[in-house]
């Protein structure tokens, strides 16, 4: 290590201190830890390289193998998911393992010992309440000033696991992805990998490992399809590796695939560890400080006003309500319009829909041969279904498509409500973003934005619900009664989904059985199971000739039921909806602009005094003025290459 | 247990969801709610596996992208049908359906044509199906409702549909996430009456598929097929049930383990002592099990005088807890509604002889 990269960290930690005594002035204590932490960690000068991946990617494994250790006692290997802890590793000339729980304990233990703490099977549900391990040891594979971290396997069963592991990523200075060959990248390891990203980390070994397992093209596949993901999400990863953590482990560093993995671990670390951890440090000072700049801004910016700017901005708002209030109407009209339009045309073509099919019935049952006809009466349910199910598709697509059109005309041209990063709020209309108010006291924004973003997705996710609830029961052909919509929000609609092509046609089973059944749960019980029993018997009691015409009759009596139903209730139902979606839409907007409004009220009403004031905006000029500094210097330090 | 027709079970079923639905509504106590409205799940569930007794019933084989679901049909079907990478494959649920000759049908989302086609041979079916799949990208997932395979397999038969769908959890570079997702969704809600869900032993159940099944399938799985288990004992299988005995919140699932991959080559060598030791044949002889319309309703009717059992004994350690009088467990009308229908059916006497003792 040269004298200039000593000097340049020397600066970069004078930097780190300002910051964290502005910082402490003004009291923020989760930016405080997280400096100090960084700091401590910056000043031990020492490299933190972790092992992530899900579950069983063979993360100790390879640990293991790196480490050079011959059995798992320092880092449990299992089928199931095992490791339950962070478990850091550093060289030390003598072994000692130290847990650190989470109420600020602390315990020495002994090597053997390790697997009660970090394993899932010994300590379940981390009942023993483990923060982290850290171990050190005479390891033959560990380099000097590097911390090897085993973690969790991600996206497990285990939701301590994630949380744990979540936690620490912002600690590592660079990391080691395993996935295997036999499991090519899936959502849960994108989404790890957008927290690394997020986490600033710029560089990842990535790895594929348990290729002993795998055919040649089985990991070809694997690989192009890692690939095309790594670019989609941004990670850049120059080189997959492929390796055999076991045959490593198991002594075969060089047939592995590890050996050569290690040496350009070894060779990156020599080239650009100085950087890189300079780097890291500088970026989790930042993201620490990012978010207390921010709400200084906005707390600044709101207490700039006076009481009568902000009395003005509360009359805006009141005048563009006043303004969207016609402009909503009339997307309402223009919906419920649209909307009653496509339910008439529904109707209209149900009864066509119905005539049609009681033809084709007829016909179809007419043309039937003397000898084919008790065929045809055991296949009626099948009949009967495909029919109707031929002849209603169409209609019901078609209904669908206008309905959902309808919803998201609505959607685009109804006036919404946005609020800014630094609290500046606007409505979104025809006219296109009238901002109404500049900004808002930095504590009422935030409550205010909070119940804003929800309420707003709660509006966007009611509309899809609405609509996904009228498509279903527009689909739904036995139509339930007295419970039709108790049934549908259970989930029932699968009775009968048209869209599927497999419609259960609505048979009353045995009415006069149960006649009390019928009345109070109408169509529940109806099911192809009624008309098949209704259908058999025929067969054997009737005359071929005359079971014709009980086909027909009893087939035609069963079409109008079926329509009927749907004509009497699912029509009448489904044209309520539409009123339904318009009256959520509207409560939601008038629910965000009342928050608004009570944000601004407040904002107005107890303002910061001015002392206040003045105090707040030196501490954002010092930060403003130190991070600032900070970019200059950094500069600096990479322009400088480390010498080593 | 006495034989009531399926109508019959039918029937009974409905009744004692209403009873059980709207006493759930009745009930001020939020405890006493929750437990019936899960009951009222649970009965949904029975009603949605009995319409299909008489008809057809489809077994969906469901799980993670790439688990091994095609490979497991290939081994359970003795041939290569479905088409099987590494990688995102399947983008549509296909369905194996009983036919004296091979046809492949396709059914799309927003289009009356089924295209259809007869195939020479198990090869063509598989050619015509790799078309399809995700790799070509030229029908996409999202536009083909289904596929149906005709074939004269040993398997099929008896309104038996086994059906393989597209994965869940698949990150698909173009895509967004979960294009697969939505075909598979639609599918499992409508049409699919008994689940076998496949898991990977080597990586076990993790968090998004678990959310998976309790969101899409919880209520009609009993099975889960843990796939990839060439190379587990039978102490790690056991470790293996128990660490996942809880999966289903109470319910014991069956474990299944087996290794697609081993039975597809053991099929191909034709070598039953390879195909035994895969697991398959024991998967067979489950899904045969479900073949059998008899043994589907009997599973019924189990499964509910099961739950007639479980909401007695919860219902009564609640009563003990809390010191509440009895009658007022359920609501008075749905009560006397329940009584009074087929009062002499054997299942339904056996459903009082729990049930009856809180009046
Ligand atoms: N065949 C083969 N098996 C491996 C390889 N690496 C790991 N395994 C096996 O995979 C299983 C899981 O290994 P672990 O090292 O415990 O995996 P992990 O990623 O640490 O798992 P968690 O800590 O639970 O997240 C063990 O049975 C290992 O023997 C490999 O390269 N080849
Ligand atoms: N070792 C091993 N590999 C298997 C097993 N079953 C499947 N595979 C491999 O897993 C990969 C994916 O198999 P598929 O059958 O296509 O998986 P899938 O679940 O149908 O995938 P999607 O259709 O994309 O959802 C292939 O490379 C198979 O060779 C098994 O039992 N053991
Ligand atoms: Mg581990
Ligand atoms: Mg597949």
């Amino acid at each position: 290590m040269d004298i200039t990269h000593n000097s340049d960290r020397n600066q970069q930690v004078e930097w780190s201190r300002d910051v964290l005594d502005v910082l402490q002035s003004c009291g923020n204590r989760t930016a405080v830890t997280e400096i100090k932490q960084a700091i401590d960690g910056f000043l031990q000068d020492r490299f933190i390289l972790a092992v992530l991946g899900k579950a069983k990617r063979g993360k100790s494994t390879l640990l293991n193998a790196l480490l050079g250790r011959k059995d798992d006692t320092v880092a449990p290997i299992d089928k199931l998911p095992a490791s339950s802890a962070i478990s850091r590793f550093r060289w030390a000339e003598t072994e000692r393992a130290m847990v650190f729980f989470r109420d600020g304990r602390q315990e020495t233990i002994a090597f053997h010992r390790i697997r009660e703490y970090v394993t899932e099977e010994h300590n379940k549900e981390n009942f023993k309440g483990v923060d982290v391990l850290e171990i050190e040891g005479p390891f033959p594979g560990l380099d000097h000033d590097l911390e090897l971290v085993d973690t969790p396997g991600a996206a497990s069963l285990h939701e301590h696991h994630d949380a744990l592991l979540h936690a620490f990523i912002p600690q590592a200075d660079a990391v080691i992805f395993l996935v295997t060959a036999r499991m090519p990248l899936d959502q849960d390891e994108l989404d790890l990998l957008r927290k690394v990203k997020a986490a600033d980390i710029g560089k990842v070994f990535f790895a594929i490992n348990r290729v002993d397992q795998s055919s040649e093209t089985d990991i070809e596949d694997a690989v192009i399809h890692n690939t095309r993901l790594l670019a989609q999400i941004g990670v850049n990863v120059e080189r997959i590796y492929r390796i055999s953590a076991k045959q490593a482990f198991q002594g075969d560093l060089a047939g592995s695939g590890v050996a050569a993995f290690m040496q350009e671990i070894a060779e990156f670390l020599a080239a650009q560890k100085g950087r890189v951890l300079s780097d890291r440090f500088e970026s989790r000072i930042r993201l620490a400080v990012q978010p207390v700049c921010q709400a200084l801004a906005v707390e600044l910016a709101s207490s700039c006003k006076t009481a009568e700017e902000l009395d003005s901005e509360l009359r805006a708002l009141h005048e563009r309500k006043r303004m969207i209030e016609s402009e909503r109407t009339l997307a309402e009209r223009e919906f419920t319009l649209a909307w009653s339009k496509a339910v008439d045309v529904y109707e209209e073509g149900l009864k066509e829909v119905k005539s049609l099919v009681l033809a084709v019935l007829t016909s179809k049952i007419e043309k039937t041969s003397v000898f084919e006809v008790s065929s045809l009466a055991k296949q009626l349910p099948t009949v009967l279904t495909q029919t109707i199910d031929d002849h209603l598709h169409p209609l019901a697509v078609r209904f669908e498509e206008s309905v959902r059109e309808a919803c998201n005309r609505l959607h685009a041209t109804y006036p919404t409500l946005n609020v800014g990063d630094v609290g500046a709020v606007a409505i979104r209309s025809r006219e296109g973003n009238a901002v109404i108010a500049g900004s808002l006291g930095g504590a009422a924004t935030a409550a205010a934005g909070l119940g804003l973003v929800s309420a707003g997705s709660a509006a966007a996710a009611s509309i899809a619900a609405t609509n996904a609830a009228a498509v279903a029961a527009t689909t739904t052909l036995a139509a339930p009664s007295l419970l039709s919509g108790v049934l549908n929000s259970l989930g029932l609609s699968f009775l009968a989904p048209l869209t599927t092509g497999t419609v259960t046609v609505a048979t009353p089973a045995t009415v006069a059985a149960t006649p009390l059944w019928v009345a109070l749960a109408g169509p529940v019980g109806w099911t192809l199971v009624g008309i098949g029993v209704l259908a058999v018997p025929f067969s054997w009691r009737v005359s071929k000739l005359k079971l014709k015409d009980k086909i027909t009759e009893a087939s035609q009596e069963q079409v109008v039921k079926v329509f009927n139903q749907i004509l009497t209730e699912r029509i009448p139902a489904i044209r309520k909806m539409g009123k339904t979606i318009v009256e959520e839409i509207r409560l939601n907007l008038d629910r965000q602009l009342e928050q608004v409004e009570a944000a601004m009220v407040t904002a107005r009403d107890h303002r910061p005094s001015d002392k206040e004031v003045i105090r707040l905006s030196e501490f954002a000029n010092r930060l403003h003025k130190l991070i600032e500094d900070g970019r200059q210097g950094q500069g600096r330090i990479s322009s400088i290459p480390t010498v080593t | 247990m006495e034989i009531s027709s399926p109508g019959e079970v039918v029937k009974i079923v409905d009744q004692f969801l209403m009873l059980v639905y709207e006493s759930a509504e009745y009930h001020s106590l939020g405890e006493v709610r929750s437990v019936l409205q899960e009951a009222s799940r649970i009965l949904i569930a029975a009603r949605r596996r009995l319409k299909i007794v008489a008809d057809r019933y489809v077994v969906g084989v469901v799980g993670l992208t790439n688990v091994g679901k095609s490979t497991l049909l290939n081994a359970l079907m003795g041939a290569e049908l479905a088409p099987r990478r590494n990688g995102p494959c399947t983008a549509a649920p296909i369905e194996l359906v009983y036919g004296e000759k091979l046809r492949v049908t396709v059914y799309y989302r927003n289009s009356l044509t089924r295209p259809s086609w007869s195939c020479e041979n198990i090869e063509a079916v598989h050619q015509r199906l790799a078309l399809m799949s995700d790799e070509e990208g030229e029908v996409a997932g999202r536009e083909v409702r289904k596929v149906s395979v005709e074939a004269s397999l040993p398997l099929l038969g008896n309104g038996l549909v086994i059906a393989d769908t597209p994965g869940f959890g698949a990150a698909q570079a173009g895509e967004a996430d979960g294009a697969h997702e939505a075909a598979l969704k639609g599918y499992l809600k409508d049409e699919v009456s008994q689940v076998f869900w496949v898991v990977l032993a080597d990586q076990g159940i993790g968090k998004r598929e678990k959310s998976f099944c309790d969101t899409f399938f919880a209520e009609i799985c009993d099975d889960v097929v843990v796939t990839g288990s060439e190379d587990w004992e039978s102490r790690d299988r056991e470790r293996f049930r128990r660490r996942y005995a809880d999966v289903f919140s109470g319910r014991r699932p069956q474990f299944h383990f087996v290794s697609g991959l081993k039975g597809a080559e053991a099929r191909r060598a034709q070598d039953a002592e390879s195909l035994e030791k895969a697991g398959i044949p024991m998967l067979e002889a489950r899904i045969r099990e479900l073949v059998n319309p008899a043994g589907r309703l009997a599973a019924v009717k189990e499964g509910i005088i099961r739950l007639a059992e479980d909401l007695h004994y919860w219902l009564k350690q609640f009563r003990d807890n809390q010191q509440r009088p009895l009658s007022t467990w359920w609501r008075p009308d749905s009560w006397s509604r329940w009584r009074a229908c087929q009062p002499k059916n054997p299942l339904k006497q056996q459903l009082m002889a729990h049930l009856g003792t809180f009046q």
